[in-house]
């Protein structure tokens, strides 16, 4: 008898979950309350591209050629309030909806990526310049400009093991003359926070 | 130990002698069974020169006889037929010999081959099955035991053509170029016009069994071109664009080994048991 009543319980929970997940609206569609993520802050290091592959450098020079940026984003995933159920097994949807599987959206998605250099780059980029032009985010297949990047993976769906990523930003034109360099990266965000960061100073040399 | 052995051939040999009664020219009718190796006289990939090889397969290729038979209108006349089937080695694994021949081209004391995550669209990973189909005259030369049947044919064989790139790194450097091969044909597989000019020799061991050696030499032409790119990628400029002929030409060695079945003899020798 008890366990009948037991398995009647669950039954009752069963389905109650189950007939929330059938709420569809108007157009026929799964409303999609998606897990969201929410850029929290960044790091950045000075990348040696010298060999096969960048690697972060906690030395104080680098090939001028061959030096990047790298930012490691921290991100915080926010837990939609759709998931957050006492009996967790209830909460499956029965109908598959418009959400990603396992997708995180951005909640705040980032609006723009600039770097400005803290010591005089060239002839027109004095210190405190913006210098963005000069790097390029690489995927090895293709280089992008910050901006471009920015438009086209600004509000990237991500899943769980994205959202501390690192972007590799190269320094595409090399300043004229060399010497020590560093670097601060702004990130501003949809939500008009803005995060920057400052690289570690390292001479650029031939 | 030995004179077990001597004794064996000897009765293996004079069993053979009591089958092989018929006369030289006695079959009419025979398909052949075998296994064989095809290669090109001159190896392309290895010389660094580019062929649907280079961007495919390996040079040698081991194929099975799958369908072969002869047909003799004359006593040392006859027409013969011969389908292969080959399965070259999958296109992939060339990948790290293409990439090889790549630096060596660029210098590998100035570049680094690199991980392309859009590996998949021209590195394409389907295996496909060679195949070739000939026609041609037969002249036959037999003995007692031994013949040679010399012959020329003509046919087809299917040419897997595969897209080719690599990344290279410039060491020291932020900077990558991507050298890409692509085909101008839109199938992945092609045909090419074969000649062949070869003979077969053997060794009666019955009056229907044969053991059977092929040997040929067999010219394929075809008009496959590829263009080559070389891409800058950090700043999207085209340094080099071309077009490759694929060689127009090629000798291919083609041997194989296996048995002949007599299916019908000539009228004079069917009543021989």
């Amino acid at each position: 008898m008890l366990i009948r009543r037991a398995l009647m319980t669950l039954a009752v929970f069963y389905l109650l979950g189950g007939a929330a997940s059938c709420w569809v609206d108007y157009e026929g569609v799964i409303p999609c309350d998606p897990l969201k993520y929410t850029h929290k802050d960044f790091e950045v290091y000075n990348l040696d591209n010298r060999g096969a592959e960048a690697i972060v450098t906690h030395e104080t020079v680098v090939n001028k050629h061959a030096f990047g940026i790298r930012l490691v984003m921290d991100r915080d995933e926010i837990v939609s309030s759709r998931f957050k159920n006492i009996f967790p097994i209830f909460s499956t949807p029965l109908y598959a909806s418009d959400c990603i599987p396992n997708g995180y959206v951005a909640q705040d998605s980032i609006s723009s990526i600039k770097i400005f250099t803290i010591a005089d780059f060239d002839d027109e980029h004095a210190a405190g310049s913006d210098v963005s032009e000069y790097f390029s985010i690489s995927s090895t297949s293709t280089f992008s400009v910050l901006s471009e990047y920015v438009n086209m993976h600004g509000s990237d769906h991500l899943y769980i093991d994205q959202l501390d990523g690192k972007l590799d930003m190269l320094l595409m034109t090399p300043p004229t003359d060399s010497g020590a360099h560093q670097f601060t990266v702004e990130i501003t965000l949809s939500d008009e926070r803005v995060i920057e960061q400052t690289t570690n100073a390292i001479d650029l040399l031939e | 130990m030995k004179k077990i052995i001597v004794l064996s051939l000897l009765v293996v040999i004079s069993g053979i002698q009591v089958f092989a009664q018929d006369g030289p020219y006695a079959s009419q009718i025979a398909i052949n069974a075998g296994l064989g190796i095809l290669t090109p006289v001159h190896t392309t990939f290895e010389n660094g020169q580019l062929s649907d090889k280079l961007v495919g397969y390996k040079n040698t290729m081991v194929y099975w006889q799958t369908i072969s038979g002869s047909y003799y209108f004359r006593k040392r006349l006859g027409v013969r037929i011969d389908l292969q089937l080959g399965f070259p080695n999958n296109p992939v694994a060339q990948r790290g010999a293409f990439e090889s021949l790549i630096l060596q081209e660029f210098g590998r004391d100035q570049y680094y081959v690199v991980e392309n995550p859009a590996f998949e669209p021209l590195h394409s990973s389907n295996a496909y099955i060679w195949g070739t189909f000939m026609a041609g005259v037969v002249y036959r030369i037999e003995g007692l035991r031994w013949y040679c049947y010399p012959r020329i044919s003509a046919g087809y064989s299917t040419i897997g053509v595969r897209d080719r790139d690599a990344y290279l790194k410039r060491k020291n450097s932020n900077e990558i170029i991507h050298v890409s091969y692509v085909r101008n044909v839109d199938l992945s597989v092609t045909s090419s016009f074969n000649l062949l000019a070869g003979f077969s020799t053997g060794y009666k061991l019955t009056n229907r069994l044969y053991v059977n050696a092929d040997f040929s030499l067999m010219q394929s032409e075809s008009d496959i071109q590829f263009t080559r790119s070389v891409v800058n990628v950090s700043n999207a400029q085209t340094l080099e664009e071309s077009t490759i002929d694929y060689p127009n030409s090629i000798l291919n060695f083609n041997a194989n080994i296996g048995a002949v079945l007599v299916l019908r003899k000539r009228r004079e020798f069917r009543d021989l048991k």
